[in-house]
């Protein structure tokens, strides 16, 4: 008796065990993603590092005024905004001799480095110590880091008003400084 | 009590009694079902998962992040030439303009694991609504239930095509609930 006892409650017991369960079982998994705004900018030469660009004025005419300091530069930048938000580009200058004006032309990036909203560039400003916009509507974008990636600066240096002209004198090498700035979203 | 006759009965009387009980035999017989039935657990380590695009070089896109700290882990019993897969879809949320979210499984750990644990799928799968396979080939197995123990998944965000796509990147913060389904057998 007591072995069927045992029997049967050993019958029992695989009951319990063949309780089914649900043929398709899930889990989840939560995922936090962002992404945080980004305004990076860095200024290179042609050669596509950080260095200065050599201007000078002269001329070879008699009777002309001196003129012809040029020279090019390049504002890598990365973007990020938020989806109601652009940025714009400033510059800004010292150092400037005494009687010369420095100014530059924006022209946007147009090779197959950069991608995203790059905005839009201004023909030539004459820079001073109050910053000035030189590329407006910059959304999410980036232009690359390769040599001539980047907003093209086309600088040109020459003889300011002519009334001022007398005020030029011939020095060495001065260092003239550009700032420029990428600004918060707005 | 003391005729020798009355001894001789009274020992018969006993003997025949032992030799009744000798002869008794308790015995059943019974049939006995023995059942597994089909069986289906899973569960991540539900461990928190944080993805940034972000660069620190100026011109340089925002770069790709992985984060492999997921494991699923799964107890499964099939019927005999049956086999299960795990799938993956998002639930909630949406993946950011501009961008992917892949993922890809590895084969399960085998420190605590046993059974026919199936072969991961090495392509990484583009996470969308659909459910889309990870894991094929599972039939009966258990993964172990530690907190890395199972199938380790590796989720990747990126920029998506950025020369095309870049300028739909908008700076916020995402949330995303990605769920995971172990199948009913391929018997059913």
């Amino acid at each position: 008796m007591k072995k069927l006892f045992f029997l049967i409650a050993m019958m029992g017991a695989f009951s319990i065990l063949s309780v089914n369960v649900n043929a398709q079982v899930t889990s989840n998994q939560e995922l936090t993603m962002g992404i945080p705004e980004v305004l990076l900018i860095n200024a290179v030469n042609a050669s596509g590092v950080t260095g200065a660009v050599s201007l000078e004025l002269t001329t070879t005419v008699a009777g002309t005024a001196i003129s012809g300091g040029t020279g090019t530069s390049y504002a890598q930048l990365s973007s990020i905004v938020t989806s109601t938000q652009t940025r714009k580009m400033t510059a800004s200058v010292t150092g400037v001799p005494t009687g010369t004006e420095l100014s530059v032309a924006t022209a946007v990036p147009t090779n197959a480095n950069f991608a995203g909203t790059v905005g839009t560039g201004t023909g030539a400003l004459v820079l001073g110590e109050t910053a000035v916009d030189i590329a407006t509507g910059i959304g999410s974008c980036y232009t690359g880091t390769a040599a001539g990636d980047g907003y093209q600066l086309d600088y040109t240096w020459d003889a300011g008003a002519a009334g001022a002209y007398g005020t030029i004198f011939a020095t060495g090498a001065t260092t003239a400084t550009v700032v420029l700035t990428l600004s918060a979203g707005y | 009590m003391n005729n020798p006759s009355i001894k001789m009965m009274l020992t018969g009387i006993i003997l025949c009694f032992i030799n009744h009980l000798n002869a008794q035999v308790w015995t059943a017989g019974d049939n006995i079902t023995l059942q597994v039935s089909e069986f289906a657990l899973i569960e991540t380590n539900h461990a928190p998962v944080t993805l940034t695009l972000a660069t620190s070089t100026a011109g340089a896109p925002v770069g790709s992040v992985s984060n492999s700290d997921v494991f699923v882990k799964i107890s499964s019993i099939v019927p005999g030439g049956t086999d299960r897969e795990i799938t993956a879809r998002i639930s909630s949320g949406t993946v950011p303009a501009g961008t992917q979210l892949t993922l890809v499984s590895a084969n399960c750990t085998t420190t605590n694991s046993g059974g026919a644990l199936g072969t991961a799928i090495t392509t990484p799968i583009t996470l969308s609504s659909v459910d889309q396979f990870i894991v094929r080939y599972i039939a009966t197995c258990y993964t172990g239930t530690g907190y890395n123990d199972g199938y380790q998944m590796t989720f990747t965000w990126a920029p998506l095509n950025p020369a095309a796509n870049y300028s739909q990147i908008a700076a916020a913060t995402y949330n995303i609930t990605v769920v995971f389904t172990l199948t009913a057998h391929d018997g059913n």
